[in-house]
């Protein structure tokens, strides 16, 4: 008989979205709704074990109410067991309030991978199971925390041994500075178990929507929760093989649509484009910034705001950043504005002479037309 | 340029017009409302304004020229000829707007933005200079003309007063410009030290500037604070987990601790019964070890006590022939001394008995008699006194006789010869035998009564030497002292023999010496009490080292009775070491490495105290983990990085803003200094010119007055400043100027003005000047004038078309 096993980590519940002072609220709710909806699917396949690779929860001062609602909504899960491990964000040294609070909160089904040693699971009704965390006892590390599966010199016996672990992975994401408990493939070879389960990227490893040739895997946050974050969300649906084989399927998870557009625009034209790109697929979802910049004719440029205004209507959130985007001056535009010999004519026409005055040339016009008529 | 033909289906209220124009003057003439402006405006438009306009921002354009009430689009088309090459540009605005440009070469071009490109290469005349000085109304011109004029604060001289109303056309005061780049300027860098890039004074976060502040400076603050939150955060996210990694430490050593302190607490109970039986243990073994050794030692001690009994005995017999031997020894030392004493006695007596016989040699001598000797000496020498008092001196000189005697005081006569001197003491007699009797004596001596005195004294005095057989008073003066210190001695003597004596006699001491016995060979006494003294130490030696066996003998006796009992209880101690072993055995050890049971108690105790003390430790880390944890800012280092990151992209913006209006002034104030040093005189003269002309050559410019009024003279010498002109004179300066400027801005090529009717407010003759300046303009240029008048399109001449 196969093992399913559900895959996540990186909810981050808790975070506060501060940036999106008008959907913050949204974007909170929404990591309830997404775990919520995590467990629906899992409990949908039929999962055995659903596993939280870390960061169930943003910080370790999460409040209790949430950390409360969060465990209840994991208990809805109708497998034998709920693994949650406390990754670099909910990192449990023994002496938070956190993990009581959860451990209370989350049912007999639950348990949290907060110790350095083998856990069957059989205990939970999963026989033959046993899980190998690699917790976060801090926020930060430069050690991972497989040492001590490596040192193991009796393991216990079981048909499927499943690593859980939270760092950064080397090649996946960037962690320069050795601080976020960082492992490479190698690492997590060496322990030479059947599958490991590891969260901290939000982006989920391997590539690929279905996978059978691969036991590493990295869940990436099933919500997304910034502008760096420009996937829908997803999860790993796996089914371990009574041969430990491991068939992995990536589900889409999340509600929420984050977009970080930089672009240059010409015209009308790429206004209207980008209004059609944005406004597809599920656009009160999404949460964007673009940062435009260019040149426009001034009619245009100032066509902008109310564009931009229509489209922050349509969508969950918009944060337009144009400063630079300008409006073109050029010698054509002076003559066109100024009569020949005017002062601004001149003092514009001279600031057009170098490309490095084009910041100057853009002040020194918004100037000459805010005292223009005055 | 010249506009030849301008068309439009709808413009406003104008439908399917055509109209075409010649080169030099058109008048354009129709009465009000007939649509003259319209079509001036259609031309504006149609060569200037795009044909895709902003539906909202440009609402009111297209609200102003779509026909009513059912149009929906409007349009405009215009033939140039620039340089006797032909353009023929048409627009359409509305739902479908279009614009097209045909080039000389028949190409079209429908891009609007290429459109006007072309437009200004062909022109050669920028767009806002057409819209100010081409289409401009007369109405805005002398607008603009008024505000340069009303501001008095710059303008000193004509060329400036031109210079400025042509800098300012585009109705952008240079004034304003400079205050609004200098308030931007402000806003941004109010307490900003550019040069430093800091804020004024390096007053940081720590002491931040309140009032006068900047925006950059606010957002270097902002930027600076939020840095600062991101160091305490970090710094006590680091306590936090160092507190962490602590309590982690201090559990791992608890742990330690208690497992260890477990672990003897079980062996607790053994080893402290343990600790009760091993001294047990041991004392037996000590006894049982004492009582081996007293079996040993027992019979050897007695021996030792006869032994030194016997040698005790024989020491004090030894003693006691030694005091005898003493006794006489010390007989003969008192028979010696005596002997010794009787000898100096009988010295004594011998010594006593020659000082005696030496006093009986002479006539003792008394104090009496030396007191007598001395009288009678006292009373010779009181007379030789008185007689030395009355003391003479002669001279004998001739004596005529044989003899002669001279008797001088108590002495006796003496012979005397001539020639002599001589002196005498008191009395004087010189006797020459027959011949002369001469006494001469002190007249108060009583001179036989003194020589009696004098002789008595001297036989007394020499009776008493005589019987004393001494010569004289210091002899017996001598003798006495001599006879004194016989005395004296004697006396010592016969002292010093009563003391010997001590009221014996010295036949009493012979007799005692007599009786004294003793043998001849007898050692020195001293010797014999050393000998005593060595022999009394070895007793006292041996009586203490018997004691001493006696003592351990009695002890024994006292603890065991007979020696026979001792190996009873030596077997007795040896059973209950038996037994107290046999009950160790049984009994848990000391854990390994520990060396007594005392280091056992220690051990538990130092780790009950190290329990204790590491309970303490980790409720005091918890305390400092919630406060640590409590201190945490709201937001994560991470967020507060976010926000960090944010205000540093905006403290940037702003730098860069700032150094833009920097480049903006830099620019600006040599763009100024370029300027004021253009003197405008061509300008000048043609406005001076088309001055004369428009006011029909009542009125040159003067100076400027001290309220920095252009003055206008006029033909009868009166000066009058341009602000109470009146209005057809106004009009008169504001079409000067224009023409002027048009001048100025055409450089001589063939241009074009749009004219509504500005000749409305001229008298007959300025009309009539005005009117041949225009037709005078118009032979360089084309000119559109539009009016309602006729006389005054007669006036003009050229071109009428009307309307």
């Amino acid at each position: 008989m196969a093992l399913k096993v559900f895959h996540t980590g990186d909810v981050h519940i808790g975070m506060r979205f501060n940036r999106y002072e008008t959907i913050k609220q949204d974007l909170i709710e929404a990591r309830f709704q997404t775990l919520r909806r995590m467990v629906d699917m899992a409990n949908a396949e039929g999962c055995n074990l659903f596993v939280v690779a870390g960061d169930l929860f943003d910080n370790v001062r999460v409040p209790k109410g949430d950390v409360r609602k969060a465990a209840r909504i994991l208990a809805e899960f109708s497998g034998e067991c709920v693994a949650v491990l406390p990754g670099n964000h909910d990192y449990d040294d023994g002496q938070g309030e956190l993990w009581p609070i959860f451990t209370d909160a989350a049912g007999d089904r639950a348990c949290v991978l907060n110790s350095m040693r083998p856990m069957d699971l059989s205990a939970y009704g999963l026989d033959g199971v046993v899980l190998y965390p690699a917790p976060c006892d801090a926020k930060h590390s430069d050690q991972h925390r497989l040492g001590w599966i490596k040192q193991l010199t009796e393991r216990p016996a079981a048909k499927w041994q499943i690593g859980v672990g939270h760092g950064a992975l080397s090649g996946l994401s960037p962690d320069l500075d050795s601080r976020y408990f960082n492992m490479s493939e190698a690492d997590l070879k060496f322990c030479n178990l059947d599958l490991w389960c590891l969260g901290h990227t939000h982006i989920a490893y391997p590539a690929g929507e279905q996978l059978t040739d691969s036991s590493i895997f990295n869940c990436g946050t099933p919500e997304p929760d910034g502008l760096d974050c420009r996937h829908q969300g997803s999860a790993w649906l796996m089914e371990l093989g009574e041969d430990r084989s491991v068939i992995a399927k990536r589900v889409t998870t999340g509600s929420y649509q984050f977009a970080d557009l930089q672009l240059t625009v010409q015209g009308h034209d790429d206004f209207e484009a980008l209004t059609r790109q944005l406004l597809a697929d599920n656009p009160q979802k999404k949460v964007v910034r673009l940062r435009l910049n260019g040149r426009l004719d001034e009619d245009i440029y100032r066509y902008r705001l109310d564009w931009s205004g229509q489209l922050r209507d349509q969508l969950a959130y918009l944060d337009v950043q144009d400063d630079d985007l300008r409006v073109r001056i050029n010698r054509s535009l002076i003559d066109r504005e100024f009569t020949l010999g005017s002062f601004p004519h001149g003092l514009l026409s001279a600031l057009t002479e170098s490309p490095d005055d084009d910041e100057a040339l853009q002040l020194a016009y918004e100037l000459v037309k805010g005292v223009k008529g005055c | 340029m010249l506009i030849r033909q301008v068309k439009c289906r709808r413009f406003a209220g104008l439908k399917d017009k055509e109209l075409t124009f010649g080169p030099g003057l058109n008048v354009l003439l129709g009465p009000n409302e007939a649509g003259k402006s319209t079509l001036v405006d259609a031309i504006y438009h149609t060569l200037l304004q795009d044909a895709t306009v902003d539906r909202r921002r440009q609402a009111s354009f297209l609200k102003q020229y779509t026909p009513h009430p059912s149009g929906d689009f409007f349009d405009g088309a215009l033939h140039i000829e620039l340089s006797g090459q032909q353009l023929k540009v048409e627009k359409e605005w509305g739902r479908h707007p279009r614009a097209q440009l045909e080039l000389p070469n028949g190409n079209l071009v429908r891009d609007e933005a290429q459109i006007r490109e072309l437009l200004r290469e062909h022109l050669q005349v920028g767009e806002g200079s057409l819209a100010t000085l081409v289409f401009a109304r007369q109405s805005e011109l002398k607008e603009a003309v008024k505000q340069v004029l009303s501001d008095t604060a710059t303008q000193t001289e004509l060329g400036s007063l031109l210079r400025k109303t042509v800098m300012e056309l585009d109705g952008v005061s240079i004034e304003q410009l400079k205050e609004k780049l200098q308030e931007q300027l402000k806003q941004l860098l109010g307490r900003w030290d550019w040069e430093r890039q800091r804020p004024e004074g390096g007053r940081g976060i720590d002491n931040p500037w309140k009032a006068g502040t900047g925006a950059i400076v606010n957002a270097y603050y902002q930027k600076e604070t939020l840095r600062q939150q991101m160091r305490v955060c970090q710094q006590l996210e680091v306590s936090l987990h160092q507190i962490s990694e602590n309590l982690k430490q201090t559990g791992e050593k608890r742990a330690r601790v208690s497992a260890e302190l477990e672990m003897l607490l079980v062996l607790d109970d053994d080893i402290n019964k343990r600790a009760a039986l091993e001294p047990q243990l041991e004392m037996q073994k000590r006894l049982q070890q004492e009582l081996m050794q007293i079996n040993k030692d027992w019979p050897k001690v007695e021996m030792q006590a006869d032994l030194k009994r016997e040698e005790l005995a024989q020491l004090r017999e030894t003693v006691k022939q030694l005091g005898e031997e003493l006794k006489l020894a010390d007989q003969l030392k008192v028979k010696q001394a005596i002997d010794q004493m009787i000898e100096k006695l009988r010295g004594l007596q011998a010594e006593i008995g020659q000082l005696q016989g030496k006093l009986a040699e002479r006539p003792l001598i008394s104090k009496q008699d030396i007191a007598t000797l001395e009288q009678l000496r006292d009373q010779q020498i009181k007379w030789e006194a008185k007689l030395q008092a009355g003391r003479m001196i002669g001279e004998l000189s001739k004596l005529n006789a044989s003899e002669g005697w001279l008797t001088k005081g108590f002495g006796e006569r003496e012979r005397i010869v001539a020639p002599m001197q001589f002196s005498a003491d008191g009395y004087l007699k010189l006797t020459v035998p027959e011949v002369l009797e001469l006494e001469v004596k002190a007249l108060d001596i009583d001179m036989d009564q003194a020589r009696q005195e004098y002789q008595a004294a001297i036989a007394a005095y020499r009776d008493t030497l005589a019987q004393l057989a001494v010569s004289s008073t210091e002899q017996a003066r001598e003798v006495k002292q001599q006879q004194d210190g016989y005395r004296a001695q004697i006396k010592r003597l016969e002292d010093e023999l009563t003391v010997f004596l001590k009221g014996r006699t010295l036949d009493d001491m012979i007799t005692q010496s007599e009786a004294l016995a003793v043998p001849s060979m007898v050692r020195d006494a001293e010797l014999i009490r050393r000998e005593m003294q060595q022999r009394e130490l070895e007793r006292v030696e041996k009586q203490g080292q018997l004691s001493n066996l006696e003592q351990q003998m009695n002890a024994w006796e006292s603890k065991y009775g007979q020696y026979d009992e001792v190996l009873l209880k030596l077997v007795e101690v040896k059973r209950k070491a038996d037994d107290i072993l046999a009950q160790l055995s049984g009994l848990a050890t000391l854990p390994e490495g520990m060396g007594s049971i005392d280091e056992f108690r220690q051990r538990i105790r130092t780790l009950r105290q190290a329990k204790d003390d590491l309970y303490k430790q980790t409720e005091d880390l918890r305390d400092s983990y919630r406060n640590a944890q409590a201190n945490l800012p709201e937001e994560s280092y991470e967020e507060l990085q976010a926000g960090y990151q944010d205000a540093e992209a905006r403290f940037n913006k702003l730098l860069k803003q700032a150094q833009g209006l920097l480049r903006v002034q830099q620019v600006l104030e040599a763009k100024l200094a370029e300027i004021s040093s253009n003197p405008f005189s061509a300008l000048a003269e043609s406005f001076k010119r088309y001055l004369s002309c428009f006011t029909a050559g009542n009125y040159s410019v003067g100076d400027i007055n001290e309220q920095f009024e252009l003055i206008i003279h006029r033909e009868d010498g009166v000066s009058l400043p341009l602000n109470i002109l009146s209005a057809g004179t106004y009009d008169g300066v504001a079409l000067a100027l224009r023409f002027a400027m048009l001048e100025h801005l055409f450089q001589g090529r063939n241009g074009l003005v749009v004219l509504d009717d500005c000749l409305v407010d001229l008298d007959p003759q300025r009309k009539q000047q005005a009117a041949e300046t225009i037709q005078e303009f118009a032979k360089t240029h084309q000119v559109i004038f539009t009016t309602c008048d006729p006389a005054t399109a007669e006036l003009l001449g050229g071109t009428t078309i009307r309307l």
